[in-house]
């Protein structure tokens, strides 16, 4: 796979221009500017927002400060989904930067999790890694590795350090000869629902590679029906004959999870109007 | 099962003789399904018998392997004495088809319908569990989506159910009765105060 390296770098490196706006509601007196940041897709919130959430609680009530949240146009965002998986879902290309709204009180606990400390993040990182590698590799090469090479993964995320990151990752990615991946680790978001997450070989009975196409057909064939929908990974409409196995090695994110998403056309485009 | 691992099938079965089990007990699980899935569920209130001692808990079954302090027989009204001190599990248990294991999911309310948080949470956990449990803090007990609900729920994380349950299997395989979903919540249930009545193991 050493051959798409640049293929990696480029997933890698995506980035998103995003507006942060601290909710009207919340504001005592002076109001603050929007704060902009280019971050990471790759990454998650909480792992770039320590800065802005500092700078914009100064203008807020002291005594009313809560857990810092955010949301997209009433939806409270799920801080545990890779940023690029929320834009692809709630974000539109028509309207860039994303624009975001920042709030410290009224944390919509019944919808999204508490990431109270950066070891939240951490762990959660792990876990989604740890599960990756059990229907891969039935966690032998997690459970091979050393607590060093996890700290090196996880740091290589914090600090977006590619080069970090990747000699470790390679080794969750390899597979040898014939003994390819048990199964691929994948998730399909549509707005609102609960992401959908199955197993499914990289493989066909019949020994033939299987394609994005078949693993939607296989996981939301009502949905594969129509015609209106887009698919999306890391924002790219990927083509529905592409190998699942070689999309796995190189459109996974960090956590090793091929997040898919699927949006509808009419929103996408009733969106762009606004 | 030699590996401590189960099968959705065989899970799916487990889960059925579960809650049929526990149909004779206080607190009776129900069966449920999501999407051609099986999983089973059960409501519980728990009263605090000390707001400052939480590891001492009573539930509203007399017969536990824990030794509850006081006895509360109502399950929705508490008494005013209690009522900040009076709180709400539910408990899930649904099949990981990346683990091949059962996952225990799980939420704690308060008496004003507030979710506790996870330091609560710890707080609860019975200190001999704590002890031993407290260098996997953050990997042990940790919050995650629901799998059908698309909501937080606390987990118990399901990495070291099948090394436990591999040992717990060989030992059982020649009881008639055993079940699998039985001897893992017996095991790991009461470090969240899940206790199982000891009825449920018995034959009749």
């Amino acid at each position: 796979m050493s051959e798409d390296r640049g293929i990696l770098r480029s997933i890698w490196d995506g980035k998103i221009p995003v507006c942060f706006t601290l909710s009207q509601d919340e504001i005592i007196a002076e109001k603050p500017e929007p704060i902009y940041q280019m971050v990471p897709r790759i990454t998650y919130f909480p792992l770039v927002t320590e800065k802005i959430s500092k700078h914009l609680a100064q203008y807020i009530d002291k005594e009313k400060q809560g857990e810092m949240w955010l949301e997209c146009d009433g939806v409270p965002i799920k801080w545990h989904y890779p940023i690029g998986v929320l834009y692809d879902l709630l974000g539109s290309s028509g309207s860039l930067p994303w624009k975001l709204t920042v709030h410290f009180q009224d944390f919509p606990d019944d919808e999204i999790m508490h990431c109270l400390s950066r070891d939240v993040v951490e762990s959660h990182f792990m876990s989604t890694l740890k599960e990756a590698d059990a229907l891969k590799h039935r966690c032998n090469v997690i459970n091979g590795m050393q607590k060093k090479d996890h700290k090196q993964m996880w740091t290589g995320l914090c600090h977006d350090k590619f080069d970090q990151f990747w000699p470790i990752n390679k080794r969750l990615m390899e597979h040898t000869g014939d003994d390819l991946f048990k199964y691929i680790p994948f998730r399909i978001y549509q707005n609102d629902l609960p992401f959908i997450q199955k197993l499914f070989k990289p493989q066909s009975e019949e020994g033939h590679e299987h394609t994005l196409d078949d693993l939607l057909k296989f996981a939301v064939p009502e949905l594969m029906e129509s015609t209106d929908n887009t698919i999306f990974i890391h924002g790219i409409e990927v083509p529905l004959h592409s190998p699942l196995l070689w999309l796995s090695e190189h459109f996974s994110y960090p956590d090793n999870f091929l997040h898919i998403c699927i949006t509808q056309i009419s929103t996408q485009e009733s969106s762009k109007e606004w | 099962m030699s590996l401590g691992v189960i099968s959705e099938e065989e899970c799916f079965g487990f889960m059925e003789d579960f809650v049929q089990r526990s149909k004779k007990s206080s607190e009776p699980w129900d069966l449920m399904e999501h999407g051609g899935k099986l999983y089973i569920y059960l409501k519980s209130w728990k009263v605090l018998s000390n707001q400052k001692d939480h590891s001492k808990v009573s539930d509203n079954s007399s017969d536990r392997i824990s030794e509850p302090v006081e006895t509360e027989t109502d399950h929705t009204i508490c008494s005013d004495e209690f009522s900040n001190a009076c709180i709400l599990f539910e408990y899930y248990v649904i099949y990981s088809e990346s683990y091949s294991v059962p996952v225990l999911y799980f939420n704690v309310y308060n008496s004003n319908g507030g979710l506790v948080s996870l330091s609560d949470v710890w707080d609860l956990v019975p200190a001999h569990y704590k002890e031993r449990l407290e260098e996997n803090r953050w990997t042990f007990i940790t919050q995650s989506e629901h799998p059908y609900l698309g909501r937080p729920y606390y987990q118990l994380h399901p990495c070291h159910t099948a090394t436990l349950m591999k040992d717990v299997t060989s030992m059982t395989s020649s009881n008639a009765c055993s079940n699998y979903l039985l001897s893992w919540l017996s095991a790991v249930g009461p470090v969240v105060l899940l206790s199982l009545p000891l009825t449920l193991a018995s034959d009749t």
